[in-house]
C-alpha cells in the first residue's frame, strides 16, 4: 500500500512539474505546445554539459544554468516562433510546435549523440520506509519537486508577477486595460514554465539518466497530465500529473486473474504507456475541460 | 512581409532541391571502376545509433584489413554505409538506394529484426545478396535463399540459456526483455526451452522502451518472487534497470543476463555486481588481435558486441568475390553458401541449408569487480 | 538510378493519397487529424492479414478501405463537440493506442515483428516492368483520389465543410449537423488514408508497429502544410516534395563529406524547418487555396 503511494509519488514527480509548465505557457499563449516537453532534455543536456565543463562548479551551479538554458529557450521560442504562429489560430502553432519539436531533438541528438548520459551522483543503499524502498535521489527528487511546486504556487499568490500572470490568464484584454505589460509578462510566464520543464528534466536524468529522446516518451503522459487535470489550470497539471501517477502504478498492479479465478494475470506491460493515451480519450470525451478548468468544449 | 520574401524564399527551396537533385546524379558516378563497392544498413540515427556505430567500426576494420591484403579480385573494396535512421521504411529506401544507384551485389544490414526483415525481403526479391549482422530474430530465417547471418538466432541462444538457468538450479523464473522484435523472440525461444526442461516462467515482462523509469515492472518481479530473473536489454535500458532494480533491493535475487555484457555496458558496476549471464564468445579463438586492432584504431575497449559482425560479414563478402572471381550476386551467393568452416573474428562461421549461422560460441559469464569472467564452457 | 527514381515516385503516389486525405478532413473541414497514420495503418494492417489469410490483393484493398472508413468513423463520433486543437489531441491519443494493439497483439498483427512476405502486387512481372507498373497503379489511384476529393470539395457537402471550418457555430446556427458532417468527412477521408496504406503494404510487402509513429502523421501534415492547406493539388505537391527531400538528403554525404550518423538527425531538422518556415512565411501553403468569393472571410 505504502509502496503503491511512493512510486505515484516518483511518477508524479516524473511528470507534474514538466506538466506545469505547460499549463502555465498555455494559459497565456492559448494553444498546446507540443515543443514545452523538449525543454525538458535540453535543461538535462546543459546541466549535464555544465556539470563536465567546470567539473568542481558542483551539481546545484550546473542545474541552475540547466533550468535556465530551458527558461530562455522557451522564451526565445516564444518570442521569435509562437507569437507569430499563433496570430495564425492555435491549429497553426500547434502544428509549428510539432515542427519545433522535430527540430529540437533532431538538434540535440546532433550536439549531444544518442547515447545516454549520468550524472556523477552516488549510488546509496536503498531505504526501507513502513515496507516501501526508496533511494535518496528518489527522496531527494521527489522534495525538490515538492518545494518548486510551493515556491511556485507562493510566488503565484503573493507577488504583483504571480498577480499579473493570473490576470492575463484569466482576461488578457482585461489585463492589459488595466495597466499591464502583457507581452511582458507573457514571456516571462513563458520564461517560467521553460525553467520548470527543465528542472523536472534534469530531475529525470538525475534520478536515472539522460536519454535525449526523453522528450518524445514525456509527450504524452504530460499532455494528459495536462488535459486531466485541466488544459490551463496550475493546479490541475499537479493534480492531472498525480491521477495519471497513480492509474498507471494501479493498473499495472491490479491482478485480474482474481475476477478470473485462473491464477495471477496482469494487464501486460506492453500496455502501459497506453494508460495515459487511454485517460486523455477518456477524459476528452467526459469532461473535456479537465477536472479543474473551463473550456475544451465547442462553445 | 510574407510578400516580400516570396522570392529569396523560393530561389533558396530551389537552391536546395538542385543541391539535392545534383547530389543524387552524383552519388552514381562518384563510383570509381576500380573498386568494389558493398553496401550497407545501419541504424546510425534513432534509439539505436549507438549500436549502429559500433556496427560501422566493425565495417571500417575490415575494409581496412582487406585492402591491406591486397583488396578484392585486385581491386580495392569500398563499403556505402547509409543510415536507416532505426526506421523500416528509411531502411529499405536505403537498400534500394544501395541496389540501383550504387549497384552493391551485397547488402549488409540492420540490426533491428523489424528493419532487418523488410530489408532482406526486398534483397532476396532483387537478386542480392543479404548478410544479416546484428538481429537474432528467429523470423530471420523465412527472409529466403540469399540472406545470411553472421550471427546467430536467438532459437540458439534460447536453449543455450534456458540449460544454463536450469542447470544452476533455478525453477521459477521472470522474464524481462524489450518488446521488441527481439524481446519478443528470445522471449518465445527461452520460455519453450526452459519449460520443456521442466522449469516454469512465472511471469513475463516485455517493457517498452524508453521510459524514465521501471519501477512498476520491477515491482511485479518482486510480486512474483522468482528464484531467478532473467533479462535482457539493451545498455541504456538496462543501466536504468539495474539501477532501480539495485534500489529497490531486487538485486538480491540472482539475475541472468541475455548477451550480458550488451546488459551491463552502460550500468554502474556496483548495480551488476555478482550478475551471471550468456555471452557470445565474440572475440573468437582466432580473433584477439581484433580486439587490439579495434582497441588501438579507436582507443577504447568494444562499445558493444555487434562489430565483430558486421567485421566478419565484410571479410565473408570478400571472400566469397574472391572465390567467385565475379561480383555478379548470384555467383557471389553461391561462393558464399559454399565457403564451408570460415574462421571469424566472431569465431568460427558455418551456414547452416538456411544461410543461418550453425553454431555459436556461447559461454556462461559473471560480472564481477567491474568486468565479465568466463564460468563455464 | 532511374529505378531509384520510380520509387520515390511510387512512395509519393501513396503518400499523396494519404495527403489529400489529412487535406480533405484537416483543409476543407478544418479537422486537426493527428491520428492520420491510424487510419492509414488500419487500411495497412488489413491488407496484411487478408493477403496472408489467402484474400487477392484488390479485395484485400478494398476491405482495408472498409475498415479504414470505419476507423475514421468512430473517431469522428469520440469526442464529438470538442474544440479543435483538443479533438487533435485525442486522435493523437487513439493513434498511440491503435500503435500499441499492433505492437502488443502479436497473434494478430505479428506484434513487434510485423507483418512481411506479403504477395506483393504483380508478382508476375519482375524488376523494372513490375516497378512501372505499380507506379501507373500509384499514379491512377492518386489521380481517383484526387479527383475524388476536389469533386466532394465543389459539392454542397464541401461547401458546409469549409463553413464548418471557418465557423462552426454559423454552421449549426444555419441548420447543418457538424457531427454528421465531421463524421462522415472522416470517414471518407479514413478509407482514402486506408487505400494508401494498403498500397504501401502491398507494395513494400512488410508492415511493422514502427510504421504507425506519430512521426509518420507529422511527415503527411508536413506534406498537407508545404502544399498548402485545402487545395488538393497542394496536397500532392508536397507529397513529391517531402518524399524526394527525405529520399535525397542521404544522397548529400555522396557529395558533401558529412558524417554518416548526422545525415538522420538532418532529415528529420530538415523536415521540421521546413513545415516551421512555410507556416511563418507562407501560411497559405505553395499552392494556396482558392475561395470563391462568396465565402465567409477569416475572423
Amino acid at each position: 500500500m505504502i509502496q503503491i503511494l511512493i512510486d505515484t509519488l516518483i511518477r508524479t514527480s516524473d511528470l507534474a512539474l514538466i506538466a506545469l509548465g505547460l499549463n502555465l505557457s498555455y494559459g497565456v499563449s492559448r494553444f498546446p505546445n507540443v515543443a514545452h516537453v523538449e525543454m525538458a532534455p535540453l535543461g538535462a543536456a546543459v546541466a549535464l554539459a555544465v556539470a563536465a565543463l567546470f567539473p568542481g562548479g558542483g551539481l546545484v551551479g550546473a542545474a541552475i544554468a540547466g533550468a535556465l538554458a530551458a527558461g530562455l529557450a522557451a522564451m526565445l521560442l516564444h518570442r521569435f516562433a509562437f507569437e507569430r504562429l499563433a496570430g495564425a489560430g492555435p491549429a497553426s502553432a500547434l502544428i509549428g510546435s510539432l515542427a519545433i519539436a522535430m527540430m529540437l531533438r533532431a538538434g540535440l541528438q546532433a550536439v549531444f549523440g544518442t547515447r545516454p548520459q549520468q550524472f556523477d551522483t552516488p549510488l546509496t543503499p536503498p531505504h526501507d520506509l513502513w515496507g516501501a524502498i526508496l533511494s535518496d535521489l528518489q527522496i531527494a527528487a521527489i522534495a525538490i519537486t515538492a518545494v518548486c511546486l510551493i515556491g511556485f504556487f507562493a510566488m503565484l499568490r503573493l507577488t504583483p508577477l504571480g498577480r499579473s500572470i493570473r490576470a492575463i490568464a484569466a482576461n488578457p484584454a482585461l489585463a492589459t486595460a488595466s495597466g499591464i505589460d502583457a507581452r511582458r509578462v507573457t514571456l516571462v510566464t513563458v520564461f517560467l514554465g521553460g525553467t520548470l520543464a527543465g528542472i523536472g528534466g534534469i530531475l529525470l536524468a538525475l534520478v536515472t539518466q539522460l536519454d535525449i529522446g526523453m522528450g518524445q516518451m514525456l509527450l504524452l503522459p504530460v499532455f494528459a497530465a495536462a488535459i486531466v487535470g485541466g488544459l490551463g489550470s496550475l493546479p490541475g497539471a499537479v493534480i492531472g500529473a498525480f491521477a495519471i501517477a497513480l492509474a498507471e502504478t494501479l493498473v499495472m498492479r491490479i491482478d485480474f486473474g482474481l475476477l478470473a479465478a485462473d491464477g495471477p494475470r496482469y494487464l501486460p506491460l506492453g500496455y502501459l504507456t497506453g494508460i495515459g493515451f487511454a485517460l486523455i480519450v477518456v477524459t476528452l470525451v467526459y469532461r473535456p475541460e479537465g477536472l479543474l478548468s473551463r473550456g475544451g468544449r465547442r462553445a | 512581409m510574407a510578400r516580400m520574401n516570396g522570392m529569396t524564399r523560393r530561389s533558396a527551396g530551389g537552391a536546395l532541391l538542385g543541391a539535392v537533385a545534383l547530389a543524387m546524379l552524383g552519388g552514381g558516378a562518384a563510383l570509381a571502376q576500380d573498386t568494389v563497392t558493398l553496401g550497407a544498413v545501419l541504424p546510425l540515427s534513432g534509439a539505436s545509433a549507438t549500436i549502429g556505430e559500433d556496427q560501422r567500426r566493425g565495417i571500417e576494420l575490415a575494409v581496412e584489413k582487406v585492402n591491406a591484403d591486397g583488396g578484392v579480385l585486385g581491386r580495392k573494396l569500398a563499403v556505402a554505409v547509409e543510415d536507416s535512421g532505426g526506421r523500416a521504411q528509411s531502411a529499405v529506401d536505403a537498400a534500394r538506394k544501395l541496389v540501383s544507384v550504387s549497384k552493391t551485389p551485397v547488402v549488409i544490414g540492420e540490426y533491428s529484426s523489424g528493419n532487418t526483415i523488410p530489408v532482406g525481403q526486398y534483397l532476396q526479391r532483387e537478386g542480392i545478396v543479404h548478410i544479416n549482422p546484428g538481429s537474432s530474430s528467429p523470423a530471420i530465417k523465412t527472409i529466403g535463399d540469399r540472406s545470411f547471418s553472421t550471427i546467430g538466432l536467438d532459437d540458439v541462444a534460447g536453449k543455450f540459456t534456458a540449460q544454463a538457468v536450469y542447470g544452476m538450479g533455478h525453477r521459477k523464473a521472470v522474464f524481462l526483455a524489450p518488446n521488441n522484435a527481439y524481446g519478443q523472440g528470445v522471449y518465445s525461444e527461452t520460455k519453450a526451452a526452459f519449460e520443456a526442461l521442466g522449469g516454469q516462467i512465472v511471469a513475463n515482462l516485455l517493457f517498452t522502451e524508453g521510459q524514465s523509469n521501471y519501477r512498476r515492472e520491477l515491482q511485479r518481479i518482486a510480486a512474483a518472487k522468482p528464484d531467478v530473473i532473467i533479462y535482457s536489454g539493451y545498455g541504456q535500458e538496462a543501466a536504468t534497470i539495474n539501477r532501480e532494480a539495485f534500489e529497490l533491493g531486487l538485486s538480491k535475487t540472482p539475475w541472468f543476463g541475455i548477451y550480458l555484457s550488451m546488459c551491463t555496458a552502460d550500468s554502474r558496476p556496483e548495480t551488476v555486481e555478482g550478475q551471471m549471464g550468456m555471452e557470445v564468445n565474440y572475440v573468437g579463438p582466432d580473433g584477439a588481435w581484433y580486439r587490439d586492432a579495434y582497441r588501438k584504431k579507436f582507443g577504447k575497449e568494444f562499445a558493444t558486441t555487434f562489430s565483430g559482425y558486421t567485421y566478419d560479414a565484410v571479410m565473408m563478402a570478400a571472400a566469397a568475390i574472391n572465390k567467385a572471381g565475379s561480383t555478379e550476386p548470384a555467383k557471389i551467393r553461391e561462393a558464399l553458401a559454399a565457403l564451408g568452416d570460415y574462421a571469424g573474428a566472431t569465431g568460427p562461421i558455418a551456414f547452416d541449408a538456411q544461410g543461418q549461422r550453425k553454431t555459436q560460441p556461447y559461454i556462461v559469464v559473471s560480472y564481477k569487480g567491474g568486468e565479465l569472467k568466463t564460468a563455464a564452457k | 538510378m532511374l529505378e531509384f527514381c520510380l520509387h520515390v515516385l511510387i512512395m509519393s503516389a501513396i503518400f499523396g493519397i494519404a495527403a489529400v486525405s489529412l487535406n480533405l478532413q484537416a483543409g476543407t473541414g478544418g479537422l486537426l487529424n493527428f491520428g492520420q497514420i491510424a487510419l492509414f495503418g488500419i487500411g495497412a494492417y488489413a491488407v496484411a492479414i487478408l493477403t496472408r489469410a489467402g484474400l487477392p490483393w484488390p479485395a484485400a484493398l478494398l476491405a482495408g478501405m472498409g475498415a479504414a472508413a470505419l476507423g475514421g468513423f468512430a473517431i469522428g463520433r469520440l469526442g464529438r463537440d470538442l474544440a479543435a486543437e483538443y479533438w487533435a489531441l485525442a486522435t493523437l491519443a487513439v493513434a498511440e493506442l491503435v500503435r500499441l494493439v499492433a505492437l502488443n497483439e502479436d497473434w494478430l498483427t505479428g506484434g513487434p515483428q510485423g507483418i512481411g512476405g506479403i504477395a506483393g502486387l504483380f508478382p508476375g512481372l519482375d524488376g523494372m516492368s513490375r516497378a512501372l507498373a505499380t507506379l501507373a497503379l500509384a499514379a491512377l489511384l492518386l489521380l481517383g483520389t484526387a479527383l475524388a476529393a476536389r469533386r466532394l470539395g465543389q459539392t454542397q457537402f464541401g461547401r458546409v465543410l469549409r463553413l464548418m471550418r471557418e465557423n462552426p457555430d454559423l454552421a449549426t446556427a444555419l441548420g447543418h449537423d457538424i457531427v454528421a458532417c465531421k463524421v462522415k468527412v472522416l470517414a471518407i477521408g479514413g478509407a482514402m488514408a486506408g487505400l494508401a496504406g494498403g498500397l504501401y503494404t502491398l507494395y513494400l510487402a512488410f508492415i511493422g508497429p514502427d510504421q504507425l509513429l506519430p512521426f509518420e502523421t507529422f511527415l503527411i501534415w508536413t506534406m498537407v502544410v508545404l502544399g498548402g492547406l485545402g487545395n488538393v493539388a497542394g496536397a500532392v505537391v508536397g507529397a513529391l516534395l517531402v518524399t524526394a527531400l527525405y529520399a535525397g538528403i542521404p544522397f548529400l554525404k555522396d557529395v558533401v563529406a558529412l558524417p554518416s550518423d548526422l545525415t538522420g538527425s538532418l532529415r528529420v531538422f530538415a523536415i521540421g524547418s521546413i513545415v516551421l518556415a512555410v507556416l511563418m512565411l507562407k501560411p497559405q501553403g505553395l499552392v494556396p487555396e482558392r475561395l470563391r468569393r462568396f465565402h465567409a472571410q477569416r475572423p
